[in-house]
């Protein structure tokens, strides 16, 4: 059983701190669970709404119909209340007339009587009333929560108030459903922690919607993880910065939204041609411009693909879910040491906001790996060479001041293997060609091919990129529980493109369809550039809102298989 | 530059050489900056494998080629921000950053700004010819308003004053040098590497080619007229360059791969009321002489008691992150699952 509960209000009235609360309580109680937020851009009114679906099943992503409508204002009952579900309810501080079920807490009279601000944890009260969940983890969760006593006391207080006011329900879905142990977390927060995981030392960045959170989760824990974190002047000084650690010899990371990616690009291709190591996380919002601030989209993938001027080697990979964020940036770490080049690093304002339960992170296969040159590789009068020409075109890195008596210089012009400026037209070539060869030994040992999902033979392939991972399991499921024989193909390095999968399912009989947060199908283009494949349906979207996995199925029945 | 200097130095310019040409025109300003460069670090002593020349896009940064030492040549403009990240990786390198008027005052002008604020402990060297030498002679932002570029432009906003925004934006090393002052310069750049923050070295560089012509405000021979030499400084090794008898009178003293250097002020009695470590003082100086378009050449301001950029991060020099063992730079298994416990 799943359930489905909408918390709305408008910006300022503290739905985030409720929406934390109760996720978290929720998540202690042993449920699965997926909360994701829709935020306008602004810090006071407007319309603000956090989903959280929980149960004893597995949950992908949100949903649209409501069973629990929590209305913090007026406005919330009026946009929402036609997806409330038929046996659904309206959590109100007054009765609501239009619905059948309205739950009625005052909690602003009640949370006044003892601490006007803590009006949210009444809510949680009546909330895990209405399902009949005890407040045991609840407590605990506003215990950690806050910090000053007499804080924690009064919410405590309002979280029993809001429990007695409230009634119950529904019945709950099974709790300790989960197996071994788990953490809840957002994307931003994974990716974070992937990086300090992968021993990160250098984080520079400017503050941009959605990405901000890595920089903040990071910026908290530099005493504790040995990392410097740099709030640079703008995103052309952070990459710099990160190049310049990077070349310096530690690892670096950076991150942005697609406009400070914008400002970024020229350096991208610094870190192409002076083969430093070097991953910026690129955390969607709709474009171009400012576009939506707060809100979702997949439109970078063609602007990333073809970042900066010039051609240099480049990965762009992207990461599906929270548990896949955290390994990815690990993964993309170590790839951009290994062939010393830029790796972008994609994830979206859904997935940087959207938090949900994953197993706990198993940290004993992962190994940083460096690939740095050793001291004994070097002859005893061998002068090194920072560009080194080698088979498959990856030279033996030093950084400045690791190999005694020895200089390291990386060049932005085109040079030879000292880096030294060179415009011979055969030094060119080669060095063009050595560059490329790291990427074909990309391709070769380390490119991930997707993952794909479903039964053996299928009539229809659903192709997606990154976030969309959740809806689109969601929905092929679905689609399978119709009879209708669908499998999922789900990307996640995108660039360069890995085929072999893809060309091994797309055969004649099966119909493929594109599914993207954009509206221009630019993975499907991208599909057709590499491998001449004409992806014939797409499911696109472009509103700043998330795909819900029902919506893909509805439309998948009415817009292709009809 | 006395002789018995080389003697104590295991470097002689000469090592700091390469095989590698930055292809300047002949009789260009930053070639001779270069060769100070090379004088200034061979007297301090200091291995190529020690210094980390970050260069910009320009004449100027083309240089790094003929530098032997660790280096960077970056983007138009950017050389600002990857020396601050070089810097915190290795704080223990001598960072140099070679940049042009241009690629400090117009692309790189912003960078600039947080640079200065940070107090990195660098050497900036800001190569001014008043014009654009590599992309073929345009207007700068240094270019004067009366100052006419060899293709008859003229600016008709008045020039950066690069050396008065250093001096209040937070440079603790202010100085102004000129090409063909080598034996000045070479002071400056050894003040400049031993002073722990940033130092600001704007040196009057003629482009031969595109800005060295008759009414150009940046040519040899403008300079030459308009300079006053103050105030000049000299940087010396304590023991070797003084009689054991001598009494010293440094202003400031530095350690440096074990010697003892000190940096005084060889001209200061001739106008008694300058004091290079009073800020406003140094701006007034200043002004004046930028408003009567004399040339002062010498280090007009110091500041040796502000931390440094990195002294914010690092508490020991056993901690500069570069140079731990990779177990120390990583969090331990543990401790990240201590991180983790937030989350369950
Ligand atoms: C982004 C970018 N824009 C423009 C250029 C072209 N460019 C190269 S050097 C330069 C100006 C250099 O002037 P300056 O910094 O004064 O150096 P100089 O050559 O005079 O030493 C310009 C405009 C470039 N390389 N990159
Ligand atoms: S163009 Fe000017 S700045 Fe460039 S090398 Fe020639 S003289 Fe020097
Ligand atoms: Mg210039």
């Amino acid at each position: 059983m799943i359930k489905n509960i909408v918390i709305g209000g408008e910006a300022g009235q503290g739905l985030k701190t409720t929406a934390a609360i109760l996720g978290k309580a929720l998540f202690k109680n042993g449920f699965n669970l997926h909360t994701s937020m829709d935020f306008m851009s602004r810090i006071r009114g407007g319309h603000n709404f956090g989903r959280i679906r929980f149960g004893d099943e597995e949950i992908r992503g949100p949903q649209e119909e409501i069973d629990l409508l929590v209305a913090l204002n007026e406005e919330t009952i009026t946009r929402h209340v036609e997806k409330l579900a038929k046996d659904g309810a309206v959590l109100y501080d007054e009765a609501v007339s239009a619905v059948e079920n309205s739950i009625v807490v005052p909690a602003e009279e009640i949370a006044s009587e003892v601490n006007p601000k803590a009006v949210n944890t009444v809510y949680v009260g009546s909330i895990l009333k209405a399902f009949g969940i005890n407040l045991d983890c609840a407590r605990s969760v506003v215990e950690d929560y806050f910090d000053a006593e007499s804080v924690i006391s009064d919410n405590l207080k309002l979280l029993n108030r809001g429990y007695e006011k409230g009634e119950t329900i529904f019945k709950a879905p099974e709790p300790k459903s989960r197996t071994g142990e788990q953490i809840y977390l957002n994307g931003n927060e994974a990716t974070a922690l992937g990086a300090l995981a992968g021993g990160i030392n250098y984080y520079s960045a400017y503050p941009m919607s959605p990405s901000t959170g890595i920089m903040s989760y990071i910026a908290g824990k530099q005493d504790e993880m040995n990392v410097v974190v740099e709030q640079a002047e703008d995103e052309l000084a952070a990459i710099n910065m990160a190049i310049g650690a990077s070349y310096g010899g530690i690892r670096t990371m950076s991150g942005t939204s697609g406009g400070g990616l914008a400002l970024m690009n020229e350096a991208i291709g610094l870190a192409g041609l002076t083969e430093t190591p070097l991953v910026v996380a690129n955390v969607q919002r709709p474009g171009p411009a400012t576009g939506l601030p707060t809100r979702t989209s997949q439109g970078d993938l063609l602007f990333a693909v073809n970042s900066a001027q010039g051609e240099f080697p480049l990965l762009i990979t992207a990461s599906r879910n929270q548990e896949n964020a955290f390994y990815q940036t690990f993964r993309a770490l170590n790839l951009a040491d290994k062939y010393q080049l830029p790796v972008i690093l994609m994830s979206d304002q859904f997935l940087a906001d959207s938090s949900t339960n994953v197993p706990d992170f198993e940290l004993q296969n992962l190994e940083i790996e460096r690939n740095l040159i050793a001291a004994e590789d070097m002859g005893p009068d061998e002068e090194y060479r920072r560009y080194e020409f080698t088979e498959d075109g990856i030279s033996p890195r030093a950084f400045p001041g690791q190999l005694k008596k020895q200089t390291v210089l990386a060049d932005s012009d085109e040079h030879d293997e000292k880096g030294h400026i060179v415009e011979a037209a055969d030094k060119r070539r080669r060095m063009v060609d050595k560059r490329a060869r790291k990427l074909d030994r990309l391709i070769e040992d380390d490119l991930a091919e997707p993952e794909y999902f479903g039964p053996e033979n299928i009539d229809y392939l659903l192709v997606g990129w990154g976030s969309t991972y959740g809806p689109l399991r969601e929905a092929q499921s679905r689609l399978n529980e119709e009879d209708i024989k669908a499998g999922y193909l789900s990307f996640t390095d995108v660039w360069p493109l890995p085929t072999t999968g893809l060309e091994k399912l797309a055969d004649n009989e099966v119909e493929l369809i594109d599914v993207e947060n954009n509206s221009q199908a630019q993975f499907a283009r991208l599909i057709r550039q590499e491998t001449g494949i004409e992806v014939e349906h797409r499911i696109l979207k472009y509103d700043g809102r998330p795909f819900r996995g029902e919506e893909i199925f509805r439309r998948i029945t009415e817009e292709v298989i009809q | 530059m006395s002789e018995n200097r080389g003697s104590k130095n295991k470097y002689s310019p000469v090592d700091y050489e390469t095989n590698s040409s930055a292809n300047l025109c002949p009789g260009c300003g930053h070639a001779l900056i270069t060769r100070a460069l090379r004088q200034a670090v061979s007297e301090l002593n200091l291995p190529p494998e020690k210094l980390n020349v970050v260069a910009g896009i320009g004449c100027s940064g083309k240089t790094v080629a003929e530098i032997k030492a660790n280096g960077i040549h970056t983007l138009h403009g950017c050389a600002a921000p990857v020396a601050m990240g070089s810097q915190v990786a290795n704080p223990d390198q001598e960072h140099i950053l070679i940049s042009g008027d241009g690629d400090s005052w117009a692309i790189g002008s912003g960078k600039m700004i947080a640079l200065l604020r940070t107090n990195l402990d660098l050497l900036y060297i800001c190569e001014n010819n008043g014009t654009y030498g590599l992309t073929r002679g345009q207007l700068s932002p240094t270019t004067k308003i009366d100052s006419p570029t060899r293709w008859g432009m003229v600016s008709d906003i008045p020039p950066v004053d690069g050396i008065g925004i250093a001096m209040v934006t937070g440079a603790t090393y202010v100085a102004r040098g000129f090409s063909a002052r080598q034996e000045l310069l070479v002071e400056q750049i050894k003040g400049g590497i031993l002073h722990d923050g940033l130092a600001y070295l704007e040196v009057f560089s003629p482009c031969r080619t595109f800005n060295d012509h008759e009414g150009s405000h940046h040519s040899y021979k403008y300079c030459q007229r308009h300079a006053a030499d103050f105030p000049k400084i000299s940087v010396n090794d304590i023991e070797a360059d003084y009689p054991s008898d001598s009494e010293l009178e440094h202003e400031f003293t530095y350690e440096e791969d074990g010697r003892q250097f000190g940096l005084e002020f060889d001209n200061l009695d001739e106008m008694p009321e300058y004091d290079p470590t009073d800020l406003n003082l140094a701006l007034k100086t200043w002004e004046d002489y930028w408003t009567e378009q004399i040339i002062p050449l010498g280090l007009l301001y110091i500041d040796e008691s502000q931390k440094a950029h990195h002294e914010r991060f690092y508490s020991e020099e056993d901690d500069y992150i570069a140079t731990l063992e990779p177990e120390e730079t990583r969090p331990s298994r543990e401790d990240f699952s201590i991180i983790l416990d937030q989350f369950r």
